[in-house]
């Protein structure tokens, strides 16, 4: 029985001696992990609006601060961000959406014209797709192509010539693709409401 | 916490055939290319996995949310879920031994293994970034054991016929069941159309 | 050029090789004729997850180097002191404290490379390779040794897991490093980024060098 205590006892010891140094390690660079967090958001909301952006992180939060305004929505809904344009004048608008996946969540940031009628752009902040496969979501060529669609979207086989309201699937990758469709399609149909 | 259309039902059949924990991400390699040689220990080794996974992702659910999220210390995860793995994988032993002794002793070092079987320890981190809820992280758990086993028994089946077969010397033990896997693994992507989009 | 090891007159008649021969037999075990991928075939989770993208590979290569070497050396230190019975929880805790620190630095410094990798940098505590060595090297050998074991391991390891990712990468998404290397003439042999592409690499590397190996034998 006291060799039973002996191992409890050593092991709290030891779980409690090497918890030490990890929350210490954790301590010093939650600031750090906190603003990556702010950083990543920040660039895919300016990415989505279609500005260019910069690759320093401060630089990047200057960019924003000046251009971006993140507004409540309804009671309910999400809150969205306006782009306001060099003028001042609102320029575009960008929602955050999140939906589905194979593996999990995919949220996106789907960036609209002053209009709401074309996108401006589209990050993905979050995604666990398959990689080399879904994951190829995250690829440039993939994001780049929304830029001055306009949806309801469908979708066409990876390298065929697309119309402004289709978009190039991944080949391997039917699943993330539709899933992706559906998701920028409810964005699509959700942000007429969300803005007015 | 239920962003999901996925219910457990769909959840815990997708553990098994279009997300199988073993043939699509890779886990719980080790003790399955070593204790897969014989179909009977490979079932009862499979068993005692889906009890375990079970019963960590239901006890880990709640420690995260109810008790690590909300005192901010989310990033001391990994020691708590290993803890109640092995917590689970004690009672678990316990319980073979009092069942059935023979495969007790059939399955030797690998019952205590279990603790560190990475699907086990997969299922539990990929339960929490999937974020599903208590009953689909509890499916999930139930799952992909089931999948696990299944691999391992049908892998088990398959190697014992082949021990009449002509492998060349350099591919046997490891190297052929890793063939099989890959095989399988191909074979499993058939499901993958099983769960409908949302 | 003199006989470096030929004795010198009035010194000891043989200089003492015992500590060093161990230290590069312990390296070089861990690197061939031990290892952990294709002879003993440990770690096989995270070679076939992490090698279709080979940056992900380095970053997953260096963490494991880091976690079976910072393990084997702690668990060496303790090893006087770690009930028998309990060393299994003992040695996956003492790896899962590494583990999480690197886990927080990546978060902190490498926050893309954090979100790509996903789970599969928890999964190193599970990693049969560190357990595998904290448990026949570590418990048994002192700290200076267990250190060289761990890194040999852990490379033992991570040059197998880059071979296979190179080829992963490039024959399955024509890009190294996601730089695209093969033009538009390539047709992405996608079997390769899947699981069942992993498995048969990882399958023809161990018929090779168990070839070679067998070769050997009959000699």
């Amino acid at each position: 029985m006291s060799k039973r205590i002996m191992i409890i006892v050593f092991t709290v010891l030891v779980t409690v001696v090497f918890v030490s140094p990890i929350s210490l390690v954790y301590l010093i660079t939650k600031p750090t992990v906190e603003l990556n967090e702010q950083v990543f958001l920040k660039r895919s909301v300016l990415y989505a609006a279609g500005l260019s952006v910069p690759r320093v992180p401060a630089q990047i939060a200057e960019l924003f601060d000046t251009r971006v305004e993140e507004k409540s929505g309804r009671p309910g809904t999400p809150p969205y961000y306006l782009v306001k344009g060099q003028d001042g004048q609102p320029a575009g608008y960008v929602l955050l959406r999140s939906g589905p996946g194979l593996w999990g969540e995919i949220t996106a940031a789907v960036g609209f014209d002053a209009g709401l009628e074309k996108l401006t752009g589209v990050d993905f902040l979050k995604q666990n797709e398959t990689p080399g496969l879904g994951a190829r979501i995250g690829e440039s060529w993939f994001r780049e192509q929304f830029r001055g669609k306009r949806g309801p979207f469908t979708t066409v086989g990876e390298g065929e010539p697309a119309a402004e309201n289709q978009f190039d699937a991944i080949t391997g990758a039917t699943l993330t693709s539709n899933f992706v469709k559906d998701l920028l399609n409810a964005a699509v149909g959700q942000v007429g409401d969300l803005v007015n | 916490m239920n962003w999901s259309s996925l219910g457990p039902a769909a959840v815990f059949f997708g553990a098994i055939f279009t997300n199988n924990i073993l043939l699509t991400n890779y886990l719980g390699m080790c003790s399955f290319l070593a204790i897969s040689r014989e179909v009977k220990s490979s079932v009862g080794l499979g068993a005692a996995v889906v009890f375990v996974m079970g019963m960590t992702n239901a006890l880990n659910w709640p420690i995260q949310y109810y008790i690590l999220v909300p005192l901010g210390l989310e990033y001391l995860g990994f020691i708590v879920y290993i803890i109640v793995i092995a917590g689970s994988v004690q009672l678990v032993e316990m319980l073979v031994e009092r069942v059935s002794e023979s495969l007790y002793q059939n399955l030797g070092i690998f019952l205590p293994l279990i603790t560190v079987n990475c699907a086990v320890f997969g299922a539990v981190l990929f339960m929490f970034i999937r974020k599903y809820t208590f009953l689909g992280s509890l499916a999930y758990g139930l799952g992909g054991g089931l999948g696990w086993a299944l691999a391992i028994v049908a892998m088990a089946g398959l190697r014992a016929k082949m021990t009449r077969a002509r492998v060349p010397r350099g591919l046997e033990g490891a190297g052929i069941a890793l063939i099989i896997a890959g095989i399988m693994s191909l074979a499993f992507i058939g499901f993958s159309g099983m769960i409908p989009a949302a | 050029m003199a006989d470096i090891s030929a004795p010198v007159a009035g010194a000891p008649a043989v200089r003492p090789a015992r500590p060093r021969g161990k230290a590069y037999k312990a390296f070089m075990d861990g690197v061939g004729a031990n290892n952990p991928v294709f002879v003993q075939v440990l770690g096989i989770c995270s070679t076939l997850a992490v090698t279709n993208v080979l940056t992900n590979t380095v970053v997953m290569c260096l963490g494991l180097v880091w976690a079976t070497a910072m393990s084997n050396v702690s668990v060496s230190i303790l090893r006087k002191w770690i009930p028998p019975r309990a060393r299994m929880i003992v040695e996956t805790l003492i790896i899962a404290v590494w583990v999480i620190i690197v886990d927080i630095v990546l978060r902190a410094y490498l926050p893309d490379i954090s979100r790509t990798l996903g789970p599969y940098v928890g999964l190193i505590i599970t990693n049969c390779i560190v357990m595998g060595r904290t448990e026949a090297f570590g418990l048994s050998n002192p700290p200076g040794l267990a250190f060289i074991d761990g890194v040999s391991a852990g490379l033992g390891y991570s040059y197998v897991l880059l071979i296979i990712a190179v080829i992963r990468e490039l024959l399955g998404s024509g890009s190294l490093a996601g730089v695209k290397i093969l033009g538009g003439w390539w047709t992405n042999w996608s079997i390769f980024v899947m699981p069942s592409g992993a498995f048969f690499l990882l399958a023809s590397f161990i018929w090779v060098v168990k070839g070679v190996i067998l070769k050997e034998q009959k000699k």
